[in-house]
């Protein structure tokens, strides 16, 4: 059960917030408002004044790794290939993951092109290769069970492993990758884009 | 109420129970006013837990029920029906959307152990319902996963594979057991299962044969049945398709084969069906997506026989029919042309004429005597077979059908065990499940017009997380629009689910003005109204579900709805929280 709270505003603000409404984008001012002070919480919690455990607790985003634009991290394991998966901030938007399809091992991928597609309940969500070269594992227990993608994204939920073309490309395709800090800047300015 | 409508009075009326059209043409009665009604308010998971307590399917019906619902569906004399069946895929997906869905499991109640046998939509449908009593149920089944033709037979095009395993996911979280790759008439007999301590066994092993063309040629290379060969694909074994297939059969189950062919890559795909179009079986939709697909349709036409060449299949050899009187199926039936044999030439041969019972796996006193007719003795009431403690149900009993209609079998079993179990009598009061049509709209002119406002998409969009998160918002309201064409022409939701549809006021009479004419008694849903002995209605105050029928349709306006008093209410609250 939700609590209810009454909240009052300022008259000229009202007089703003009925401009929005015509627009249709917002069917009521108490939806407008709502809405307006749920963002607002996410900005404080997300601001630099929370403590660092409550800010994991909000979005984990692991400092070791490296990060796309379209979501997916990559890892370098010991024997030199990229390991690849999806980020805890995909991870929320996939609650209803039915499927993941990937191309199969031996496939070449290059980086930033599809190598495959997690499917939900209604909806298809491409995969972006953080890299390329020539994919050499695929993990078979998503198969059985893709909510290990909601579990663990950094751990039990990888997708595949990549090995790359050769190591000098390879260094430049990192460096082009975000950095956890890079990446929660990101997050942050599509929320944000969600906001408007 | 919009209108005041007019309702016959007879005797009938007053024992039937009074179901909008929807619900009504539903074998299994899901209550559709309710759930659409709750999808106009936005209540999506509500919703589905509405349907869920007619249907443990929402998601699979959702996408293959033929929808009978929407044929009786009102708006069809003004516009075009309510997308019922896209609205109820649409909140199940919802809700799996938002993350997995786990059911709570029920506490065992009673101790008797209940067998069934088959995990089709049948059996399943009749293990949810016995666990949902309190029973320990287990489902044998004799392939590796459950689901029977829902897994095996609808291709993943149509039903995927993550839909049926999620919805009998929830079947198990209720406490169900599933035993897979256990094998009816082999590892387990009636005797066997009785020997164990089950009381009770529902048989629900469906039709798995498919039947024979009976035709010269039948036994070459290429040619497949379409039961066999869907199996075949769902299971991933490697089926070489030829270049050119016929599929020769008009039911659903031919247009899937056809289709799944064509997918799987040959040339050219012909059905060979020997009625015309408008007699066959198959939803007038599947037909439009695989003429889409580019399938051939060749009307009046059976096949005489399977020509050879070196053991493999060359040709089929044709007879052109025509239509003579009507059978017993109400179809016209076909009739050959003398002399007007010809060929097509195919490499594969796919018959699809309907399945039957596989009878060496029951044992002989179960079968029945007369060679017509099904292979099966079954009370079709209370689906009791002659030996006593066991009851079969579905596809068995009745031959190929639907899904819904499996689940109404289940159902139906499911009420019978019970009762059985609990030494009642199987037939006292079923006649309730008769039902009559009620709706109050009688003059058409007086409606708007309205165009549906949400199709499903064909194939799912591929979009990013923020793209995702608005087209879900647009199809939610889209839904919510298309819920609002629904007439609500029924008598009342009946959500009956304190789902707050109305304001929880209870009917009450004036008995200075009431004329005894029993409109009231008529229209209420839940015979909360009766005329007593001096001919003026009175209202059970604790059946009474406030819907506001017989205030809107009372003609000297006689009844009023009254707002509970605030003990009234604190009594109710009381009342559903000791439960």
């Amino acid at each position: 059960m939700s609590e209810w709270k009454t909240v009052s505003i300022r008259q000229e603000l009202v007089k703003e917030i009925e401009k929005i409404l015509r627009t249709g984008r917002y069917r009521s001012i108490s939806e407008f408002v709502s809405e307006a002070i749920r963002l607002r919480l996410e900005e404080l919690m997300r601001a630099e004044g929370i403590p660092a455990s409550k800010r994991e607790e909000l979005l984990a985003i692991p400092e070791q790794l490296l990060y796309t634009p379209k979501h997916t991290w990559a890892q370098i394991t010991p024997e030199g290939n990229i390991r690849v998966g999806v980020s805890d901030y995909a991870q929320r938007h996939l609650k209803g993951i039915a499927n993941v399809m990937t191309e199969s091992v031996g496939k070449e991928v290059a980086k930033m092109e599809p190598f495959g597609v997690i499917e939900t309940w209604m909806f298809m969500f491409d995969l972006y290769s953080p890299v390329s070269g020539k994919i050499v594992k695929v993990n078979e227990n998503l198969k059985d069970k893709p909510y290990l993608i909601n579990e663990d994204p950094y751990g039990e939920g990888w997708i595949v492993e990549i090995k790359p073309k050769n190591s000098l490309t390879l260094e430049e395709e990192l460096k082009s990758l975000l950095s956890s800090r890079e990446y929660n800047k990101w997050v942050s300015k599509l929320e944000g884009r969600l906001r408007e | 109420m919009l209108l005041k409508g007019w309702v016959y009075l007879t005797e009938k009326a007053l024992q039937v129970r009074k179901l909008p059209p929807c619900r009504a043409a539903c074998p299994a009665h899901v209550n559709v006013q309710a759930y659409v009604a709750l999808i106009q308010r936005g209540k999506f998971k509500e919703a589905v837990e509405v349907i869920r307590k007619d249907l443990p399917f929402p998601a699979i019906c959702g996408r293959v029920c033929f929808s009978p619902c929407e044929d009786a569906c009102a708006r069809v004399n003004l516009d075009q029906a309510v997308a019922i069946r896209a609205l109820k895929r649409l909140v199940a997906d919802i809700e799996r959307e938002q993350g997995r869905v786990v059911a709570q499991p029920v506490p065992k109640k009673y101790s008797e152990k209940v067998a069934i046998i088959g995990a089709g939509p049948a059996g399943l449908t009749a293990a949810y319902e016995l666990a949902k009593l309190g029973y320990p149920v287990t489902v044998f089944e004799r392939m590796d996963e459950p689901g029977g033709m829902m897994r095996y037979c609808i291709p993943d095009f149509r039903l995927e594979k993550f839909v049926v395993s999620n919805e009998i996911a929830y079947i198990k979280d209720l406490g169900v057991e599933i035993k897979t790759s256990v094998e009816f008439g082999k590892d387990i007999t009636i005797e066997s299962l009785k020997n164990e301590g089950y009381k009770a066994i529902f048989i629900a092993i469906g039709t798995q044969i498919g039947l024979k063309l009976n035709v010269p040629g039948e036994d070459l290379e290429g040619v497949i049945n379409a039961v066999d060969f869907l199996k075949a694909v769902a299971l991933g074994r490697k089926i070489t398709v030829g270049e050119r297939v016929a599929v020769i059969g008009g039911g659903n189950t031919a247009i899937d084969a056809a289709r799944t062919a064509k997918k799987l890559g040959a040339k050219e795909v012909m059905i060979l069906y020997r009625r015309s179009r408008e007699e066959m079986p198959a939803l007038p939709h599947e037909v439009e997506l695989a003429e889409k697909d580019g399938i051939k349709f060749y009307f009046l036409v059976a096949p005489k026989r399977i020509i050879g060449e070196n053991g493999r299949v060359k040709a089929v050899e044709c007879l052109r029919m025509r239509l003579g009187e009507p059978d017993e199926s109400g179809r016209r039936r076909p009739i050959p042309i003398a002399f007007s044999e010809h060929q097509y030439d195919v490499d594969m041969v796919i018959p699809a004429l309907g399945q039957t019972v596989e009878t060496s796996v029951l044992p002989p006193e179960l079968l029945s005597k007369e060679k017509r007719g099904p292979p099966l003795q079954v009370d079709p009431l209370t689906l009791e077979t002659n030996i006593p403690g066991v009851f079969a149900g579905g596809d068995v009993a009745t031959g190929p059908a639907s899904i819904i209609e499996a689940v109404a079998a289940g159902k139906r079993a499911a009420v019978s065990i019970h009762r059985y179990l609990r030494g009642e009598d199987l037939r006292k009061d079923r006649e309730e499940e008769a039902v009559e049509e009620t709706t109050w709209v009688k003059d058409w002119r007086l409606l708007e017009k309205k165009e549906r406002r949400y199709e499903p998409p064909i194939e799912k969009p591929h979009l990013s997380f923020e793209e995702a998160r608005a087209y879900l918002e647009k199809l939610k309201r889209q839904a919510r629009f298309e819920a609002f064409r629904c007439l609500g022409c029924g008598p009342c939701a009946e959500c009956l689910a304190g789902m707050d549809l109305c304001e929880g006021d209870k009917a009450v009479v004036d008995e200075g003005k009431c004329v005894g004419c029993n409109v009231c008694a008529v229209v209420c849903p839940v015979g909360a109204i009766k005329k007593n002995e001096k001919g003026v209605a009175q209202v059970n105050e604790d059946a009474c579900k406030g819907c506001g029928l017989c205030a809107a349709r009372c003609p000297e306006q006689a009844i009023s709805m009254k707002k509970l008093s605030n003990e009234q209410i604190l009594d109710m609250v009381l009342t559903a929280l000791a439960r």
